[in-house]
């Protein structure tokens, strides 16, 4: 069980200090797939950040299974929270091959045995013995994303948090990818938190969804609620809208939605 | 009625020292002023297909057709100084993100009323005074003082806005945006599409829409082609997507998660080789 409570994120400070996430609270189920669907610049991926530990400037109480994380993380916490990025092209190092990428946390970790574990990491993935010594130039994008999967799973995590994971894919790649994840999510009983903008890949994901604007969850929902559309907030109403594709009539009919008004 | 727009066997391909890269196959369309969505994957050769209609595929690329017909003047035999009188004047391209294809150091307005002086050959003032109203027309709030911010002053939705006030105001005959909206929220994208829609439609213009969202050019166009490959795989009315024939179109359709169908595991698109070798 992840519980987040108040969080607090401000970059800058003084006058140009931007409140980029703002009293933010929520707890995912251990074994849930939880999402956090926004526009760009609304925090989702900051909050993110916080959970794995890549931005240490927040403020708030963010526990895992009754534990409070410091703003310093140990090893032990690395081993059960990994984290996959949005961009496949940028997270994989160019001059490191496969080999390397996923023998480097088992190295750090102390865990041994690599060589097997790299094996069963890449057929994890779905990913043959033949791809072990490639470097990523010579993967396509979702092989390449499949390597980053296997990266954060090869640590036998609790929790992985996912950022975009397939907003940088083809559909039909995309729709590999969302099946994998599916797959080991069933397979490992895996806590999932994810991020994206994309409504129908949160759906098709998760059973709880926050919906973040400019900072603040404006309203959580089922995803029985949002597979109704009927959500509650007029924002999350125009987001769903939006996203279903071009009508002339509902451009004329956007709205701005700003937290102090 | 005449196409604006005519295209025979249209083949660009990429020579490097390995090996050569056929990116267009033999790509053969007609258009007349509508909403034209060029759809695919990436690799598919949608984007170099509207590059190589302005001439823009640099060495070591090629481009071949039978035919590459605007309005009557054959695009293949113009000279580049012709050419460069229709470029931009009467076809102009969108590109996909305004951070990349806006100049840095010089203010927005200034970049727009260049666009105009160029084509227009106005005066200065006159240039300022129809770059404001350009600015209104894709529904910028305060045109007088975006006309004198710098591109890293404005969201990207606003930057988009600005790149096709430019490419709108030598009042060109065919619009080529590829993938315009691609980099921006849904709600800003829908407002975008809201604005080109109403300029094509005053203005009569053709539009070219290349983009990866199957689902958003068939609620925007009138007419989408299918592309796989460097081919095209389908032509239909964007009305009639959901009766597509073709399997590679019909893949795309349905590995597509909904937000109102319960989950499962997606359909995964099987490639056909044939495909490759496909039918029109």
């Amino acid at each position: 069980m992840i519980t987040v409570s108040g969080l607090d994120v401000t970059f800058g400070r003084g006058s140009r200090a931007l409140r980029a996430v703002q009293d933010v609270s929520f707890e995912v189920e251990a074994g849930s797939v939880y999402g956090i669907v926004g526009e760009s610049g609304s925090g989702k991926s900051t909050v993110l950040n916080v959970l794995s530990g890549l931005n240490r400037h927040w403020s708030g109480t963010v526990t895992i299974d009754g534990e409070r994380l410091a703003l310093q993380r140990d090893r032990a916490f690395h081993k059960k929270v990994q984290m996959v990025f949005q961009d496949p092209y940028g997270s994989l190092h160019p001059r490191h091959t496969v080999d390397r990428i996923l023998s480097e946390p088992v190295t750090i970790h102390q865990l041994g045995q690599v060589e097997t574990r790299i094996l069963e990491a890449l057929g994890d993935v779905g990913l043959g013995p033949e791809f072990r010594f490639r470097y990523p130039h010579q993967l396509s994008g979702g092989q390449r994303q499949r390597v980053a999967v296997a990266r954060a799973l090869i640590l036998e995590p609790r929790i992985l948090l996912l950022d975009e994971p397939t907003s940088a894919l083809d559909v039909s790649v995309q729709a590999e990818v969302l099946n994998l994840l599916t797959h080991l999510h069933q397979q490992r009983n895996l806590t999932y938190i994810m991020v994206s903008h994309n409504l129908a890949v949160v759906a098709h994901m998760c059973r709880r969804i926050a919906v973040m604007n400019r900072g603040a969850i404006i309203e959580e929902l089922s995803v029985e609620t949002l597979r109704n559309k009927c959500p509650e907030h007029p924002y999350t109403r125009q987001l769903l809208k939006a996203s279903i594709g071009y009508d002339r009539e509902s451009a004329e009919t956007l709205e701005e939605f700003d937290l102090n008004e | 009625m005449t196409a604006l727009l005519d295209v025979r066997n249209l083949r660009v391909t990429f020579e490097t020292r390995k090996e050569t890269i056929e990116a267009v196959r033999g790509v053969s369309f007609a258009m007349g002023r509508e909403k034209l969505g060029i759809v695919g994957e990436s690799g598919s050769g949608k984007s170099v297909t509207g590059r190589a209609l302005l001439g823009l595929v640099r060495p070591p690329g090629t481009v071949t057709a039978d035919q590459l017909l605007f309005d009557g003047v054959e695009l293949r035999q113009t000279d580049p100084r012709h050419l460069q009188a229709i470029r931009g004047r009467r076809i102009s391209m969108v590109m996909q993100d305004p951070k990349y294809s806006l100049n840095p150091v010089m203010t927005v307005g200034e970049q727009i009323a260049e666009a105009y002086r160029i084509h227009a050959r106005a005066s200065r003032s006159e240039a300022r005074r129809k770059t404001i109203e350009m600015l209104e027309a894709v529904r910028i709030r305060r045109p007088d003082q975006v006309y004198d911010t710098y591109p890293h002053e404005v969201s990207g939705g606003m930057g988009q806005r600005i790149m096709i006030a430019m490419m709108l105001i030598p009042g060109p005959d065919l619009l080529i945006a590829d993938e315009p909206t691609s980099a921006l929220d849904v709600t800003v994208q829908l407002q975008l599409l809201a604005i080109m829609d109403d300029l094509v439609q005053q203005r009569g213009m053709g539009l070219i829409f290349i983009s990866h969202d199957l689902n958003l050019v068939a609620s925007f166009c009138d007419r989408i082609i299918i592309m796989y490959a460097g081919r095209i795989m389908e032509t239909c009315a964007a009305a009639e997507l959901q009766h597509a024939r073709h399997p590679y179109t019909r893949g795309l359709l349905h590995c597509l998660p909904q937000i109102d169908t319960p989950p499962g595991a997606l359909p995964v698109l099987k490639r056909d080789p044939a495909w490759q070798d496909g039918t029109p």
